[in-house]
């Protein structure tokens, strides 16, 4: 079994009555690119700030490099980059003041990576941070947080308000860096993390929906197309692995989350005589998402319910 | 040790203005200070001078506020409050981010306030060397109770702003306390002092002091910024507790004055005596119109002081009323009249103020009361007598201060006022007198002028240096009044000051009483 960069246990934060991130569990496996993608508000930037040692946990706990999150700090950040949207930069420095500043810090900083860096980048030297652009404060940041060649990488929505031109740039040094490296970053844009993430979870309202391998994923999930002989309602008890089912006419939708052809077509044909024929298409990476955020919700208001009900 | 000075050095690099800023006010000081001093930089009488008191005191104001926007910018450079600083996921050392701190302090805050104060002892005719321990006891003052206060603020608020309203939050709250003590005092008839946890310098530096330590420990090591404000907030929690506790507390302050103050032994007599003056009156008047407090007004005579020794009043007094019919009301003095607590030998008017409710004041009025006092004494002992003749010169008080017969300090003869100047504090109590004649002068020579003051400085428990940043302490020292008003004498030129030095020899509480005393009419 791959060694875990990252794993949390039942880690937990809560605002008030309220869970940022609520008993979640994951391992990030070592040299992975992990994504963790949720909508604004679904906890992301507190799962990272509780990995960071920034916040401290309500409950649980999560192990980073193999060192107990609540013991990172000092030395231990030699070996971390964490560049995060809304980072506050030493704003009075330049580029190279900085670069220069953070040197000073790191064992391991690669001179000739961060000339590398900065060329590519196209950063000013000796330009103030705070007459950068965000692209270029970001460029910035990332220099500063690659140069000394880190073992884990994390970043908190760093392609969040950036040109393309830009983020394919970023993704470009993230992608040079990636053989030597775990990158865990956080995502709202399914789209930007798709083409290069190895792995993936998806958070929402803070609880850990799945966490898994992007190729697993997309070859468990299917849209499922059952055209049946004659017009029927739905079934009832239907699988929990059938999300989202519609039914109209002769036609039943659902979507699939643990997809295997035979058995999936099987399992259709023992629940619904009357299927005539079956279609499996393959899903993007935005409707698995949809589909396991909107069924989770769906179950979330019907328990909800289900406790009114039982209470009243 | 490395991370420590990289870490300063950027400091340094970002904060100059800042640096040059308070440097600049600092600089400012050492011109304009010793200007306060005309007699100091030799300006003749009657040439016109600047006076430079309101511009040196603004400048002190200045400084202060100047080390507080530098302390909020150098550690809220690496701000403690908050989850968006970049130094918390860098392999920062919390030991060596205090430490950077702490050093840029020494070099930018406590360094050039040394040496200005160094340089002002030195224009202002006062060897530097001799203040060091001065200079060293005041440093360990300003950082108990301001530098690290101020610190462990800035390590609880996230920018400049609000520390700044923290700032003003605790000014307020200083305020309303004062205001609370005070007011609490007036209707019990207690001095505020019952209130303070100490009166002691060094205790309330090391209070204060220690709370801020263990707030800004908090934050470094372990950025628990709760437990830090838990901890800043311990101060103003223990003052008021003093005002809930008030009455436990004076409890516990008599208690403690009457173990520093042992009460005399059977037969044994005072050190002094009391008097009311026969011509004398009591006066009484209301706080205010409509209040039901009365300020009550006794002037006292006090004599029977043996020749060489002293005797000063250095805590809280009682003064009993009792009437003819047994009503009893007793309470603390709450002023001692013109600061007249301290007495020489010789003969001295005092006057003593207190608050009374005038339910009481009436009932005690209708007929001539028994008064007791109890004071709680010091027994002071004259050891060495320096005799300096009376000139427009300036002298120096042995070992102490510089000194020179003044009037709105300006060199004036024939006015006798002393201006004296002390470093970083006030001498060892010293009685200062003159060689006083029966007869009126001589023709060749003048008759003195002299005005009413204290004739005592200094102080029988005196620390090394007195709380802040102006390094001067001085003291405008008179003759009194009763050898010119009340024994007819004339002070010649020629003639000499007389300066006493003493020191403490016993604590005592001595009661006294004054029988057939008829209060005035409350008015």
């Amino acid at each position: 079994m791959m060694k875990a960069t990252i794993h949390t246990e039942n880690l937990s934060r809560k605002f008030g009555q309220t869970f940022a991130v609520n008993h979640v569990g994951l391992d990030v496996p070592e040299g992975s690119i992990y994504a963790l993608v949720g909508a604004n508000g679904a906890g992301k930037t507190t799962l990272i700030k509780l990995l960071m040692n920034i916040l401290r946990p309500t409950a649980g706990h999560s192990v980073v490099l193999a060192s107990d999150s609540r013991c990172l700090k000092g030395k231990a950040f030699e070996r971390i980059g964490y560049v995060s949207e809304n980072q506050e930069l030493q704003e009075g420095m330049s580029v190279g003041e900085m670069l220069d500043y953070f040197r000073a810090f790191y064992s391991t900083w690669d001179r000739d990576l961060e000339a590398q860096l900065v060329r590519q980048f196209d950063l000013p030297r000796g330009r103030k941070l705070s007459q950068l652009s965000r692209g270029m404060k970001m460029k910035a940041a990332f220099a500063s947080s690659l140069a000394y060649r880190p073992a884990l990488i994390v970043l908190d929505e760093p392609f969040s308000g950036l040109d393309p031109l830009v983020r394919d740039e970023l993704i470009d040094v993230l992608l040079e860096r990636a053989p030597e490296t775990t990158i865990f970053l956080s995502s709202h844009d399914l789209a930007e993390i798709e083409s290069f993430s190895s792995h993936v979870g998806f958070l929402d309202s803070g609880k850990l929906l799945f966490s898994e391998e992007m190729s697993v994923l997309s070859e468990r999930f299917r849209e499922v197309t059952v055209t049946l002989a004659q017009p029927s309602p739905l079934p009832a008890n239907l699988p929990a692995s059938w999300l989202q089912p519609q039914s109209a006419d002769c036609m039943l939708r659902f979507v699939h989350n643990r997809y295997e052809e035979l058995a999936t077509a099987r399992e259709i044909y023992a629940l619904i005589p009357t299927a005539r024929d079956i279609s499996f298409d393959a899903m993007p990476l935005r409707s698995i998402f949809l589909a396991i955020a909107k069924a989770n919700r769906g179950a979330a208001q019907a328990n909800s319910a289900a406790a009114q009900e039982a209470h009243a | 040790m490395k991370q420590i000075l990289h870490i300063f050095v950027k400091d340094t690099r970002r904060f100059w203005p800042e640096i040059l800023g308070s440097l600049a006010i600092l600089a400012a000081l050492v011109f304009v200070y010793p200007r306060r001093f005309p007699e100091v930089l030799h300006i003749p009488v009657g040439q016109p001078y600047l006076n430079m008191w309101e511009y040196s005191n603004l400048l002190f104001v200045l400084a202060m506020v100047s080390w507080c926007l530098l302390i909020a910018r150098l550690i809220h450079a690496e701000a403690l409050v908050g989850d968006r600083q970049f130094w918390l996921t860098r392999p920062y050392g919390w030991r060596s981010l205090l430490a950077a701190k702490l050093l840029f302090l020494v070099a930018f805050l406590y360094l050039p306030l040394a040496v200005m104060q160094i340089l002002i002892l030195a224009a202002s005719g006062l060897h530097p060397l001799a203040a060091l321990p001065g200079l060293s006891y005041n440093l360990l003052l300003l950082t108990g109770v301001i530098v690290l206060p101020l610190v462990a603020i800035a390590t609880v608020t996230s920018d400049f702003i609000r520390m700044a309203l923290t700032l003003v939050a605790v000014l307020t709250g200083m305020v309303t306390y004062i205001v609370l003590t005070l007011h609490i005092s007036l209707d019990e008839a207690l001095s505020p002092a019952h209130l303070l946890p100490t009166k002691n310098q060094l205790s309330s530096a090391l209070l204060l002091g220690c709370f801020s330590v263990a707030a800004i420990l908090l934050q470094y090591a372990g950025r628990r910024t709760r437990m830090a404000l838990v901890m800043l907030l311990c101060v103003p929690a223990l003052l008021m507790a003093g005002i809930v506790l008030k009455p436990v507390m004076a409890r516990a302050e008599q208690g403690r004055i009457d173990r520093a103050f042992p009460p005399l032994a059977a037969g044994e007599a005072a050190p002094l005596q009391i008097a009311i003056p026969a011509n004398s009156h009591t006066m009484v008047s209301r706080w205010q119109p409509g209040s039901d407090m009365a300020n009550v007004y006794i002037r006292l005579a006090i004599s029977g002081i043996p020749e060489n020794k002293g005797v000063f009043i250095d805590a809280p007094a009682r003064v009993t009323f009792i009437a003819p019919d047994g009503f009893q009301w007793s309470g603390e003095v709450y002023e001692w009249s013109w600061g007249n607590k301290e007495f020489a030998s010789a003969f001295k008017r005092s006057a003593i103020d207190l608050n009374m409710p005038v339910s009481a004041y009436t009932r005690l009025q209708a007929k001539p009361v028994t008064l007791r006092f109890t004071l709680p004494l010091t027994l002071l002992d004259a050891k060495e007598t320096t005799r300096i003749p009376i000139s427009a010169e300036r002298f120096a008080i042995p070992g102490q201060g510089d000194c020179q017969a003044t009037a709105n300090g300006r060199s004036l003869i024939p006015e006798a006022i002393f201006s004296c100047r002390f470093a970083f504090q006030r001498p060892q109590v010293t009685h200062i007198s003159a060689e006083w004649s029966d007869a009126p002068c001589p023709a060749e020579q003048i008759e003195l002028d002299y005005r009413g003051g204290p004739d005592w400085m200094g102080s029988s428990e005196s620390e090394p240096a007195e709380l802040g940043i102006d390094p001067m302490k001085s003291s405008i020292i008179g003759l009194g009044t009763e050898y010119k008003e009340h024994l007819g004498k004339h002070l010649c030129s020629g003639h000499s000051f007389i300066l006493t030095q003493y020191q403490p020899e016993r604590r005592m509480q001595a009661t006294f009483t004054v029988d057939n005393v008829q209060l005035a009419a409350l008015r």
